[in-house]
């Protein structure tokens, strides 16, 4: 493709020819035939795109204000030199430079590579490619120019980040049922040994006990113990009034990190977690436990997007059939725009269950982005506490949550009734 | 994965780069080139024409700065012929007791030192800067006007009150010496018409300033082109009197270099390929060290973006000076491709139609040694197509790294 400068270079050097030719001035015309020959002869170093390009990265999954190292390694494949190139690796915008750079200027040698390095942090959760490269030939002086892109694409999830929550929990009028994985003395899928019994056909070779087979000369297998373990659910509002705030501190980024570190505490202590999802649809993890599990709801978290305007008590509605009888759980809300999160608590602490609410304060959230006046906070202030007093007066542990308060002091100002 | 850095001298740092070899090399290739730039075009465009001068003529629009200055010498001279110098700028700075290119030496001199002066202003902080323009216009302005109030006030005391003009005594008319700013911008205007364009280049090429670069070659074309228009039949019929000294109306016989190119047209040439030099090696500049500015602290001392900066930029002191001599060479056959065409339809000698070939190419002159010139480019411009000059050079390049390569192993 030729660049403006060429389309000048040739238009100003016709026009010099021709206008020479008109009033025969030699000059005019040797201008003109030298801008043309400078164009010609440039035209005949071209760059080229046999190209191996691969791209290498730090870690595809990174908790949010991680960084990420990434290296471009450009390697000339063909058997003439590549000319200048411009190698620019597309970055998504929210991801920030934190050292080197994402472009390049290069000329290869036939069989020579290079390679490009640079670190990004992620300052914001979600799931991001990097990539295409983009590559532009660029003759010396600037006249042709050609463009292409090389597919190659690098996924990452950026995972909300994870906040120690041990020590609050326990110091917090949090209730302390959640023990964990207990094992019951009855045989099941747990990992204490319960005892040995003769094999059945349909057994898993792995629980053969060859010791046993060795010295009975008969197959036994082991039995374990089944755990019981608690289910905790965590519901977290996902809905459009979330995105109140800036970018980075808003209820929707509060929830995801509340969310996540709850969710890494109870299956550290090998519960089970659920985790539910309500914005414009439900979207709802079975309860389970492991690394397999946490990876699922660090994911899950990863891509929540604040839209729609769901209701609580639809989710707890449709919820009710299966959270297990007793089961604590967590609403993660600023519990702002729904008339129904009264009748939802009421009815999910009705059933028996624990219910604590974690709701980050969007008043004092919009106040960062916008100015409200004084006696207009004063009201929306006291309309919020009034709420959350009546959440908390139908039984519920109740979490004022303010913006500039950490998630682990937030956890140790439970209020009850 | 730490990344490497390179020893501090090798940076891509701007101070370290303007230091570098392929750097200074650009700029001072687009210097050489200004400076036989102005030259080349004082020897073509600076005569006036024979009749001119001998009818008497003072000054004409020509690239010549002398000529205008002993004008204004003569003109602000308030009594003709005596020892006393009509001009205000010294007459050593202006070179106009010299003639031919040590006219232009002083004041080519003096560009450098405006231009040195320029970029260190430039360099400085914000506070200097504003204090140096604003001492510099004091000093204008006082000197426009504190003669003038001081002579006044001086007459007035020794004569009492009176205007500053139209008194019977010269002694009292102190009007004048307002005047003097005035006469100075009629010298740099003089001065201006050979030197503005060198001034600009140099503050454009070691300023780094693009503007600079394309406004000095913008007003090269305009000198030829007002030198084109006033030299052209229809205006000299029309407006007599203009004295410039027009290109003669053929190119002449090939003589120089085994028949290649004519005298005048390696004049001509020569002028188009320095302007091309001086605009391309300057705006090089220019762009790699913008490139390099670019770069984060990280990326500067990285070793392979500092081995890439040196490949581009030697790749591009390569392209510089191949480029532009194949420009020259291909430009110069162009225009004797006329001659080669008409050999070959001497071969051909006896047909109808290769006597009418030679007829139309003789008899049009400047038509048909353009229009076989730009055929000539044009099958020179097809024929990338057909040589594979770059896979040849890069097999050449891949063999010279492989026994390097196993030299090295060896």
């Amino acid at each position: 493709m030729w660049t403006r400068k060429a389309a000048v270079m040739l238009t100003s050097g016709i026009s010099l020819i021709l206008i020479g030719m008109m009033i025969s001035h030699f000059q005019l015309m040797i201008i003109g035939l030298t801008f043309v020959a400078f164009i010609v002869i440039n035209g005949w170093v071209a760059g080229h795109s046999d190209l191996e390009i691969t791209r290498t990265i730090s870690a595809q999954n990174v908790y949010k204000g991680d960084d990420i190292l990434v290296e471009v390694k450009v390697t000339n494949n063909s058997y003439r030199r590549t000319q200048l190139l411009e190698l620019f690796d597309n970055v998504p915008h929210e991801m920030k430079m934190r050292r080197g750079i994402n472009t390049m200027r290069l000329n290869l040698g036939p069989g020579q590579s290079t390679t490009m390095r640079y670190t990004v942090r992620c300052p914001l959760r979600g799931h991001y490619t990097i990539g295409p490269v983009s590559v532009r030939h660029r003759n010396s002086f600037n006249l042709f120019v050609n463009e292409s892109l090389v597919p190659d694409r690098s996924d990452i999830t950026v995972f909300p980040q994870v906040r120690e929550v041990e020590e609050a929990l326990l110091r917090s009028n949090v209730p302390k049922m959640y023990t964990g994985a207990t094992t019951l003395k009855t045989p099941g899928q747990g990992m204490e040994f319960y005892s040995l019994r003769e094999y059945l056909p349909g057994d898993a070779f792995r629980m053969i006990n060859w010791k046993a087979f060795a010295r009975t000369g008969e197959l036994m297998v082991n039995e374990k113990t089944r755990d019981a373990v608690t289910d905790v659910f965590i519901m977290l509002d996902i809905r459009d009034v979330a995105r109140i705030g800036t970018v980075l501190k808003n209820p929707l980024e509060m929830g995801t990190v509340a969310a996540a570190s709850i969710a890494n505490y109870f299956i550290r202590r090998r519960d089970s977690v659920s985790i539910v999802t309500y914005g414009d649809r439900m979207n709802y993890l079975s309860p389970e436990t492991g690394d397999k599990q946490y990876y699922k709801v660090l994911s899950m978290l990863a891509g929540v997007k604040a839209k729609g305007s769901m209701p609580l008590q639809a989710v707890t509605n449709a919820m009710t059939s299966r959270i297990s009888r007793g089961s604590p759980i967590f609403i993660i809300s600023s519990l702002e725009g729904d008339g129904t999160t009264l009748p939802a608590i009421r009815s999910l602490a009705g059933k028996g269950h624990e219910v604590i609410v974690l709701s980050p304060s969007s008043i004092d959230l919009e106040r960062l982005v916008s100015r409200i006046p004084r006696m207009s906070y004063e009201v929306l202030k006291l309309e919020r506490q009034n709420r959350l007093t009546a959440i908390s007066g139908y039984g519920a542990k109740v979490i004022d949550w303010m913006p500039d308060i950490e998630l682990s002091q937030a956890l140790l100002q439970v209020k009850t009734v | 994965m730490a990344m490497e850095s390179v020893p501090p001298s090798q940076t891509l740092h701007l101070p370290r780069l303007r230091r570098r070899w392929q750097i200074l090399f650009l700029q001072t290739l687009a210097t050489a080139a200004l400076i036989l730039l102005l030259f080349r075009m004082s020897e073509v465009y600076g005569p006036c024409s024979v009749e001119f001068v001998e009818a008497g003529g003072e000054w004409c629009p020509s690239y010549e700065h002398t000529r205008g200055l002993n004008w204004a010498d003569g003109a602000f001279d308030e009594q003709a012929n005596d020892d006393k110098d009509g001009l205000l700028i010294p007459r050593t700075l202006l070179g106009i007791d010299s003639t031919g290119l040590s006219s232009q030496i002083v004041p080519l001199l003096l560009c450098f030192l405006i231009a040195g002066l320029w970029i260190v202003y430039q360099t400085q902080n914000q506070r200097f800067r504003l204090w140096a323009a604003r001492g510099t216009t004091g000093f204008i302005a006082a000197w426009a006007i504190l003669p003038f109030i001081f002579a006044w006030g001086s007459s007035i005391l020794a004569y009492g009150l009176h205007l500053p003009f139209g008194q019977p005594y010269d002694d009292m008319n102190h009007l004048a010496i307002l005047f003097d700013p005035l006469q100075i911008a009629v010298e740099l205007f003089f001065l201006g018409i050979v030197f503005a364009p060198i001034l600009a280049g140099l503050i454009g090429i070691w300023g780094l300033s693009r503007r600079s670069l394309t406004w000095a070659v913008g007003f090269f074309l305009m000198i030829i082109g007002i030198h084109a228009l006033l030299t052209f039949e229809g205006i000299t019929e029309a407006v007599s009197g203009i004295g410039l000294q027009p290109l003669p109306a053929q190119i002449g016989e090939a003589t120089l270099y085994g028949g290649l190119i004519s005298p005048l047209a390696l004049k001509l040439l020569e002028i188009a390929i320095l302007i091309l030099l001086f605009h391309e090696s300057g705006t090089a500049v220019i762009g790699h060290l913008e490139y390099a500015v670019m770069l984060p602290d990280a990326s500067k001392s990285d070793p392979e973006y500092v081995r890439q900066f040196t490949n581009v930029v030697n790749s591009h002191v390569l392209h510089t000076v191949a480029i532009i001599a194949a420009v020259a060479l291909t430009t110069a056959l162009a225009l004797e491709f006329d001659g080669f065409m008409l050999n070959i339809v001497a071969v051909m000698e006896g047909s109808q139609w290769s006597g009418q070939v030679a007829e139309s190419l003789e008899l049009q002159l400047t038509y048909g040694k353009v229009i076989s010139a730009g055929l000539f480019l044009l099958v020179v411009a097809g024929m990338r197509y057909v040589v594979p000059w770059q896979r040849v050079s890069g097999l050449i390049e891949a063999g010279i790294s492989s026994l390097r390569g196993s030299r090295s192993d060896a």
